[in-house]
């Protein structure tokens, strides 16, 4: 579970933003939401692939016949 | 008389081309309409009223010397105020840029320009295009143009504004989530996002590099045809733009080619379909298959699109936190509230996170095209599932409560944009508000000319995009008194 003291701590190790009180109690809310994404990447990523085949996929995808 | 402010941009090239009409007097049409609807709908940023008469002058001289004219020869446009023309101010919607000059033109730009399009300002957007709402607290309030009372969407608010409310042809916009269908949806004009990489970039200013694409708003698909034609193409000034040949899409749509397959998407984009936008997606099926298009559901991949809706702002957060590091921490009292409960987020994500979604990108399209294109050509769904909600019931949320609206908006829209696909927003009907509704259809990469002959078969059987808001018929009253 993130909380606001670890969203605190981070923002001062690295970010370094000027936030304010009641927004550093609120982004623990939608980092809990980004972190399921998060969870969903951990996953599924093949070692393999570069994240540059996404427009080697576009290209493949685009030449690609419909089936009748 | 003809109104050219109120035609269609392929009408009103052609006409200037012909000589039923001048560059001037459509100019000057436009300009009108912008002084009587302009403190109403507040979507112009600035209007280059002198800059814009002059080019209609050359442009006409042209004509009348026998030069060669382009596409767009002495049309006016305006564009979403993060296209950039050397020397000039490009504010992106922001303070932080308010009195920033750009170093360089937008290849976009460059190529209207060459077209012959005529440049009559800068519109609004949200600042940093990063909100689909269309709220910026920077300018007055962007207001829909069907009624004042209701959100223009975003981030091309103006785009879409200035499109429906005929005070220019036709605008560029920029879509990284749903930034140009959903304006275009809201304003009852079409919105064309292309495929990633199909439109160079360069010189647009970058919300998130993995998404954005540059695109035309027009009053109809034959509009938008005629604007990719002039804007598609390789750029080598931009790293993503594909090295692809670019048909002639306006020939293309009256290809005698077999009419594509149409899907009906069931699954992810039907869930919470108000009964109204319903109704008008039936009408529109209706309406396809007396056309003589072939129709079927298509199942889609529901959990794959759950997961790509989750890893879109994964992505969008991290890159638009990249991108405003420094002017966040040294000036964050210039943004506004909404960029930064956009961004904020963005600075906590892990980057090995962000870049295990990015490799997930190309598997994900296989596999999304492989389940859905080999039963159709083009998919369609509901661009908005809702009804367009008023500025009333959607301003001043915060925390989860402004989340869950960016998310409602965009359902339907950025899952696209991850998959990289060209999708076209179409009007279709109104909704019991008063306010327009439109379908979506997306096909495969690079298949733009079919989403825009589709497009136009539906618009040469329906009148729903030649609807006009009533502040325009009454603004165009009262020149006739």
């Amino acid at each position: 579970m993130i909380k606001s003291d670890l969203v605190r701590a981070m923002n001062e190790s690295y970010a370094k933003l000027q936030l304010e009180a009641a927004r550093v109690e609120e982004l623990p809310i939608e980092l809990e939401q980004l972190r399921r994404a998060i969870e969903a990447a951990n996953r599924k990523v093949d070692f393999d692939i570069d994240p540059s085949d996404f427009r080697a996929a576009l290209l493949d995808v685009a030449a690609e016949p419909k089936d009748d | 008389m003809t109104d050219w402010s109120r035609a269609s941009l392929a009408e009103t090239a052609d006409a200037i081309a012909a000589g039923r009409t001048t560059s001037r007097d459509v100019t000057e049409a436009c300009l009108d309409r912008i002084t009587r609807l302009g403190d109403t709908l507040n979507c112009f940023v600035e209007v280059d009223r002198d800059g814009a008469r002059a080019a209609a002058d050359a442009a006409d001289k042209r004509r009348r010397d026998g030069a060669p004219l382009g596409p767009l020869h002495g049309v006016p446009l305006a564009h979403k105020d993060m296209y950039y023309r050397a020397g000039r101010v490009s504010a992106c919607g922001s303070k932080l840029r308010a009195d920033w000059r750009a170093p360089h033109t937008a290849t976009a730009l460059s190529r209207l320009d060459r077209a012959g399009a005529i440049d009559l300002g800068r519109l609004v957007m949200v600042e940093f295009a990063m909100g689909p709402h269309g709220y910026n607290q920077n300018y007055p309030q962007c207001r829909n143009p069907w009624n004042p009372q209701y959100i223009p969407c975003g981030s091309s608010s103006g785009s879409g504004v200035a499109v429906g409310g005929r005070m220019v042809h036709a605008a560029l916009g920029s879509d990284t989530g749903g930034s140009i269908r959903c304006p275009a949806a809201v304003s009852g004009v079409v919105g064309l996002m292309p495929t990633n990489g199909r439109v160079s970039r360069h010189g647009a200013m970058p919300m998130s590099h993995s998404f954005d694409v540059v695109g035309p708003l027009a009053r109809t698909a034959r509009d938008s045809a005629r604007l990719l034609g002039v804007i598609a193409g390789h750029d080598p000034a931009d790293a993503s733009s594909l090295d692809v040949a670019v048909p002639d899409y306006e020939a293309e749509l009256g290809s005698a080619a077999s009419l594509p397959t149409i899907g009906i998407a069931r699954g992810y984009f039907d869930v919470g379909v108000d009964a109204d936008v319903g109704k008008a997606l039936d009408r529109a099926v209706d309406d396809l298959r007396r056309i003589g298009f072939a129709v079927e559901e298509v199942a889609m991949p529901g959990d794959l699109l759950d997961e790509v809706a989750e890893l879109h702002p994964l992505i969008m957060k991290a890159e638009g936190a990249a991108n405003h590091l420094s002017t966040m921490r040294e000036r964050e009292v210039d943004y506004t509230f909404e960029v930064g409960h956009r961004l904020h987020a963005g600075f906590f994500i892990p980057a090995a996170s962000y870049i295990r979604a990015l490799k997930l990108r190309g598997a994900y399209l296989r596999s999304f095209a492989q389940a859905v294109f080999s039963r159709a050509d083009l998919i369609l769904t509901p661009v908005l599932p809702t009804q367009v909600p008023t500025i009333a019931e959607t301003s001043g949320r915060t925390g989860k409560a402004y989340l869950d609206m960016v998310v409602a908006l965009t359902r339907n829209t950025k899952v696209i944009n991850f998959l990289g696909l060209p999708a076209i927003s179409v009007p279709c009907g109104f909704t019991s508000n008063g306010l327009p509704t439109a379908f979506q259809l997306f096909g495969r990469p690079l298949q733009e000319a079919a989403l825009l002959r589709a497009a136009d078969r539906y618009q040469h059987a329906t009148d729903w995009h030649a609807r006009e808001p009533g502040l325009v018929a009454d603004a165009a009253r009262s020149v006739a008194v």
